[in-house]
């Protein structure tokens, strides 16, 4: 079990699964930069959830698609410095003037020099990914030296990799996973804090493209999402259902299609409303079914406002039922919520003292009875859900949760004795992320 | 699912790696890059690809005990809410202490799949 295997092993299956949906993507007619950007999106929300060093992290992988800054801040450098050793003599002394013991700052810049300027440059500019030439610079204080950043840079979390580091040295085809970071400016003349700037701007610049990419109506739809993220989580719920249920009784036919599409895929993770923008034009997002039967079209700002007061009006219909208490604490609670007190809600609601939008929303009176009746089942089985559901969710409260993920070959039991032996797992503990060939565990019930 | 005819679970799309590529392909179907069969496709392309992986490339083991809180098995896959539980690696003093964490395990040996 391991913690840097996890980089590597996450590597390989992007790059199968990204070659293998090369062929979909071609049946499917979807253009190869979306498979490209797939992967880039896969890999920097991947980094983004930090359970473990990438390969991709130090130095993100392809020039192809991000050219506008990994060439640019090299031909900065060079253009800067123009040999290539005055970098890093540079960056040597910056870090290792703390540590006199070391004393190698006057020889690092002869060492690389060495190597002809040449060759340098073109490790750099491929993000530093042959790595081969770094051992072969001075295998020991390289490895010195990348131990030193680890130690500056993160401190006691890094002994692990520093051993390692220390204790062998890293087969040259090794794909640099903790020790990419540390090589690749000790050699390079590159600060982590700048890869991580590059990274940086290269995730900006990619969201940046995505977000011109979409369309205003999706840009209602971001505000629409966080807005509803500062509201309480199964208002949200809620909210988003009837949300997609007055989306529907007006367009309808679309939204069945795409709209069920996406459930199904997503377990409902698939925003609601994506659907049925494209023939609706910005200045109406939606058209709302006035009490009396007369279409209104409502704008996003029109939509906003109606989501909130929605929001807001249950909040205070549930405020009786303890419904507004965290959902953690809501759900220890039995499912207690009697149907006396769902009816009186739903009494009121009828009565238009608190769910004024949802009255509205229905339509006309003749099949008012029908939709209201929808609205409650709606409500109910939300109401009901987090306690069905309340193993499950218990963990996925705590975001990544605990949780190891693998096949078992053998579960005995002598009493209240258990022994199991596990195989190709994925397990995500504090935080961090392993892998696992076999496992074996015992434990009292 | 798979076209290529035989299935893999679909267990390790709750992993990290499985989380961040469905949100991935969430993103870009809501901008309408692609559709939702696709994403099918390449999810099911992940299933076999992250199975394979995990039994070829990995060969690390471990060994954790605890305290078992809950167990269940239903439709053959087992779960565990193991309590205080302390995973060792092999080959490596390091050890890893949690609270708590769950288990989620299905079947090394599938039903008429000839492993």
């Amino acid at each position: 079990m391991s913690n840097t295997q996890v980089g590597s092993v996450y590597q390989q299956i992007i790059a199968d699964v990204v070659e293998s949906s090369r062929v979909d993507f071609e049946e499917g007619g979807v253009d190869d930069n979306v498979l490209e950007e797939l992967r880039l999106g896969w890999q920097s929300k991947l980094s983004g959830l930090n359970v473990a060093q990438f390969p991709w992290d130090p130095k993100p992988e392809p020039p192809m698609t991000n050219p506008p800054t990994v060439p640019s801040n090299a031909g900065n450098y060079h253009s800067i410095n123009t040999p290539p050793q005055n970098i890093q003599g540079q960056s040597g002394m910056q870090q290792m003037q703390p540590m006199p013991s070391n004393g190698n700052p006057p020889r690092i810049k002869p060492e690389p020099g060495m190597d002809s300027p040449p060759m340098n440059q073109p490790a750099y500019q491929h993000g530093g990914l042959t790595m081969p030439q770094m051992p072969m610079a001075g295998g020991t204080t390289a490895q010195q030296r990348a131990a030193q950043h680890l130690q500056a840079n993160y401190g006691q979390r890094a002994a692990a990799s520093i051993n390692a580091i220390q204790s062998s040295q890293p087969p040259p085809q090794q794909p640099p996973t903790q020790q990419g970071a540390p090589f690749h400016p000790a050699g390079q003349g590159l600060t982590p804090q700048m890869q991580m700037q590059m990274h940086q701007q290269q995730q900006q610049q990619a969201r940046a493209q995505q977000q011109t990419a979409q369309q205003p109506q999706q840009m209602s739809e971001q505000q629409y999402k966080s807005f509803m993220a500062a509201q309480q989580a199964q208002a949200q719920a809620r909210a988003q259902q009837a949300a997609r249920q007055n989306g529907q009784n007006v367009q309808n036919a679309q939204n069945a299609q795409n709209g069920q599409n996406g459930q199904n895929g997503f377990n409902g993770a698939a925003p609601p409303q994506t659907d049925g923008a494209d023939d609706v034009e910005t200045e109406a997002v939606i058209k709302q079914l006035g009490s009396n039967g007369e279409e209104i079209s409502m704008g996003r700002v029109e939509i906003d406002g109606l989501i909130r007061s929605k929001i807001e009006a249950m909040g205070q219909s549930m405020e009786g039922g303890g419904l507004m208490l965290p959902l953690s604490e809501l759900k220890k609670k039995s499912k207690s919520q009697s149907s006396q007190s769902k009816r009186t809600r739903t009494r009121k609601a009828k009565e238009g003292t608190v769910f004024e939008g949802m009255i509205q929303v229905d339509g006309g009176d003749s099949d008012d009875d029908v939709k209201e009746e929808h609205d409650e089942d709606a409500i109910n089985s939300d109401l009901d859900d987090p306690d069905d559901g309340l193993n499950d969710e218990e963990d996925e409260d705590e975001g990544m949760g605990h949780i190891m993920l693998c096949m078992y070959d053998k579960v005995q039991r002598v009493k209240n004795k258990w022994k199991c032996v596990m195989k190709d797992g994925v397990l995500t503990v504090n935080g961090k992320e392993y892998v696992f060939h076999k496992a074996q565990g015992e434990y009292e019930w | 699912m798979a076209a290529n005819g035989q299935s893999f679970y679909e267990l390790y799309r709750r992993s990290s790696i499985g989380m961040a590529l469905t949100d991935t392909l969430d993103d870009l179907i809501s901008e309408r890059r692609i559709e939702p069969q696709l994403a099918m496709k390449i999810l099911a392309n992940f299933d076999r690809s992250i199975t394979e992986v995990l039994a070829d490339k990995v060969k690390a083991r471990l060994t954790f005990k605890g305290h078992l809180d809950t167990y269940r098995f239903c439709d053959e896959v087992w779960t565990f809410l193991i309590k205080d539980v302390t995973f060792k690696m092999e080959n490596s003093s390091q050890t890893v202490q949690a609270e708590k964490v769950r288990i989620v395990s299905c079947n090394s040996k599938r039903p008429g799949d000839p492993q």
